[in-house]
């Protein structure tokens, strides 16, 4: 099988921004809300 | 900027009360949306495994039919040999005990003092005249 092309560096910095900053502004966000919001969050993941 | 920022927490903060309950449902809301793209991601490898899951039992008991014959005749010469090396007690039938030699023919022999060592030296004289018998044997060849 032919090596894949290596990914151009600007899509390489989007690629790895985008999922990055979405993730930080979710925390920031989430953060700054009750603790009943990550109470929920948990429950729902671990029940 | 920062106008348009406070008209829209006011907008936000008029809609209602925002009770413990609804951060709960705020969480369980992304929680569950996470899980859900996470779930559409592996859904597929899932139903992959799950065919070759399927195709590998059908083939499994595919070949176990296939065999049953070959299976039944192992199993009965495997069954007639086990049954027929076993012992009396081990199929579960009594065994009543033989005495060659009578309790009383016994007792006379037991009278005898040193009888077990007399007995001993008598089978050592036998065992060293086999012996020198076999040597004599071996020695004329």
């Amino acid at each position: 099988m032919k090596p894949l092309p290596p990914i151009p560096q600007p899509a390489l910095i989007l690629i790895m921004a985008i999922p990055i900053s979405v993730v930080l502004i979710w925390l920031i966000v989430g953060f700054s809300l009750p603790p009943a919001y990550w109470w929920g969050f948990f429950s729902f993941l671990f029940q | 900027m920062w106008g348009y920022l406070s008209e829209f927490w006011g907008a936000v903060s008029q809609v209602g009360d925002y009770t413990v309950t609804w951060f709960q449902s705020l969480g369980n809301a992304v929680a569950g949306a996470i899980g859900g793209l996470l779930e559409d991601l592996t859904h597929h490898f899932y139903d992959i495994f799950y065919i070759a899951q399927w195709f590998l039992d059908n083939l499994g008991e595919m070949l176990a039919t296939a065999f049953t014959p070959l299976t039944w005749i192992f199993n009965f010469v495997k069954g007639f040999f086990v049954s027929a090396t076993m012992s009396l007690e081990e199929l579960g039938i009594e065994v009543p005990e033989i005495n060659l030699i009578s309790d009383n023919v016994k007792a006379v022999f037991e009278i005898v003092p040193y009888m077990n060592l007399l007995l001993t030296a008598i089978a050592g004289v036998f065992g060293l005249m086999i012996v020198i018998f076999i040597v004599k044997r071996a020695s004329r060849i």
